[in-house]
């Protein structure tokens, strides 16, 4: 349809496809308000590259695909505003469906500040792995390099994970909570 | 399962898979304007994909072909603070810095800077080889100066790019807003430049600098402040500022609005123009259009249903890009006052208690919490309002 230019077809895909987008950017990035300007260029870059696409069986995929690399353009650009201008989150976003709990907002806050700090691919690892399950070979394709190497990024960003998580007090006594949970 | 990924397990379950419908229609409708933008011109784009391609590898491998042989000491700029002395490589990506007063700096791939010097008093980039934007906030005393071989650009609120080769030993300085002073060496006032005006010191070459995007360069100058050596006046033929903004181009169709007129767009658009022109604003972080337009629209339009939350948008530019929590809190009453059941005003109430709780109005805000329980006891934000209440 839109190869064809019907103009339902950007709304058609939009629909179909928005949740993975959305999750993907949300979950890897953060509930922040700026996503959804980064969204749009997520489907802007897929209407660019629609005519490119070979199987369109696996159009999921491949907007997965760009997906990544949105982000990757964003925790670069991020990694440098890091640097200078960190601005705090003011609300959890109020448009959610979900209501977490202040302390369960505050860990959530804490812990992407805490990604935040980890260099742009290892977050991206870490966080394809972690929050959307990713197998080493996707993980190694979102990030442009080999399976070896984001494995060897993957154990990197979770050590130095572990050890920026012990340097916040919130997460750091949450952590001993439920480890003292878990071993009883 | 370590608690770690417990931990990992539990954001994610509380952040939720996607945001809400409110948000969702509104990507919905961005991203549904920017298909039928890109529908609308489609031949012409698709024709556009190789020749834009191929000039982006040209000039990328032009700029790598510049960069010099031997040893530079570059820092990669991942971590850590950044100081005076600090390199900038942008390599096969822009490069982007973010400045707390707002301030940017954007290098162009196969590029190489090096801040030379960082204080309150003064910024100062030296170029070494390569392109790159500098959009300067207004209103403060710092000074920047861009350096690029013997030149230097001084500057005090403004957004250019300054393209500097130095082989070729040439530098091009193309100004979009506010005003330059170039100078060659230290010799004298140098060239004022003004918005619109392009300037190339160095060679008399007639190779023109070509940005990799729709606009174009024609010669010639028109204005009394065209420096009178090797300069060209540049006259950006671009697209308009609504498909710019379909697009997702803010920025740039912000800029283009500028060109046309923003004063008079303000007083002759539609109000769904009016609605494009100030989220567009919005999103390039230019209050002053945001509020115009809004105001135009909550002005002109009263009637429409889209001037019905400008209020709430409103408080938003004054919160957000103002930095104005008071004003913002007295536009999210307006909104309140004028929309007490519309579908922001659940936000808009839990804005109004963080702002008072911010600003240290604890009765204020207490009143606030109060009145969110009332209208919104299972509300997203009930349990901040609980323990507001409870710690009053």
């Amino acid at each position: 349809m839109a190869r064809e230019g019907d103009p339902r077809a950007g709304r058609l895909i939009f629909d179909r496809y928005q949740a993975i987008v959305n999750r993907r950017v949300r979950r890897l990035l953060g509930p922040d308000t700026d996503l959804d300007d980064l969204v749009q260029n997520v489907f802007l870059a897929v209407f660019k590259g629609l005519e490119s696409v070979k199987d369109s069986n696996n159009l999921a995929g491949w907007i997965l695909g760009v997906t990544n690399h949105t982000i990757r353009r964003e925790l670069r650009y991020r990694s440098i505003r890091w640097l200078w201008w960190r601005r705090e989150p003011e609300l959890p976003d109020l448009e959610d469906g979900t209501t977490p709990s202040p302390e369960a907002h505050e860990r959530a806050r804490r812990l992407y500040a805490v990604l935040d700090q980890l260099p742009q691919l290892e977050r991206l690892a870490l966080t394809l792995k972690k929050f959307e399950g990713c197998t080493t070979r996707e993980i190694a394709d979102a990030c442009g390099y080999s399976e070896s190497k984001a494995k060897r990024d993957l154990k990197t960003a979770e050590e130095r994970l572990a050890r920026l998580v012990s340097r916040d007090p919130v997460l750091a006594e949450y952590l001993r909570s439920l480890e003292e949970r878990r071993t009883g | 399962m370590e608690p770690i990924d417990q931990l990992m397990q539990e954001v994610v379950d509380t952040i939720g898979d996607e945001p809400g419908p409110v948000r969702i229609a509104r990507q919905r409708r961005a991203v549904d304007r920017m298909f039928q933008a890109r529908l609308s011109g489609h031949g012409r784009l698709w024709l556009m994909v190789p020749a834009v391609t191929a000039a982006v590898a040209l000039l990328v491998m032009w700029l790598g072909r510049e960069a010099p042989r031997e040893a530079t000491p570059v820092a990669t700029l991942e971590r850590g603070p950044f100081a005076a002395g600090a390199w900038l490589r942008a390599e096969h990506e822009p490069l982007a810095l973010d400045f707390p007063d707002r301030s940017r700096v954007e290098l162009a791939p196969g590029s190489l800077a090096q801040l030379t010097r960082a204080d309150l008093a003064r910024m100062q980039l030296h170029l070494e080889h390569g392109r790159l934007e500098l959009r300067v906030t207004p209103g403060t005393a710092r000074i920047w100066l861009v350096v690029a071989g013997p030149y230097t650009v001084e500057v005090t609120g403004t957004r250019f790019t300054v393209d500097w080769r130095p082989q070729a030993r040439v530098m091009t300085v193309e100004v979009s807003e506010g005003s330059v002073r170039v100078r060659d060496g230290g010799s004298g006032d140098g060239s004022l430049l003004t918005a619109g005006q392009q300037l190339r010191l160095g060679a008399s070459t007639s190779t023109s600098t070509q940005p990799p995007s729709t606009t174009a360069l024609s010669d010639g100058c028109g204005t009394p402040d065209c420096p009178s050596h090797e300069t060209a006046s540049s006259h950006r033929v671009t697209s308009g500022w609504r498909e710019l903004a379909a697009q997702g181009a803010h920025a740039r169709a912000l800029m283009a609005a500028e060109r046309e007129g923003l004063a008079s767009l303000i007083n002759r658009l539609s109000a769904d123009d009016l609605d494009q022109l100030a989220h567009s604003a919005r999103l390039a972080r230019a209050a002053r259009p945001a509020r115009e337009a809004l105001q135009s629209l909550r002005r002109r339009f009263p009637a429409v249903a889209r001037a019905k939350g400008t209020a709430f948008l409103l408080g938003r530019v004054a919160l957000e890009l103002d930095e104005d929590p008071s004003v913002a809190a007295s536009w999210f009453e307006t909104y309140l006052r004028e929309q007490p059941h519309g579908e922001l005003a659940e936000e808009a109430r839990a804005r109004l208690m963080t702002i008072r709780r911010d600003l240290g109005d604890r009765t204020g805000a207490e009143a606030a919490a109060r009145d969110y329980l009332q209208h919104h006891p299972e509300g997203r934000s009930a349990a901040i309002a609980r323990r507001l209440i409870e710690t009053h």
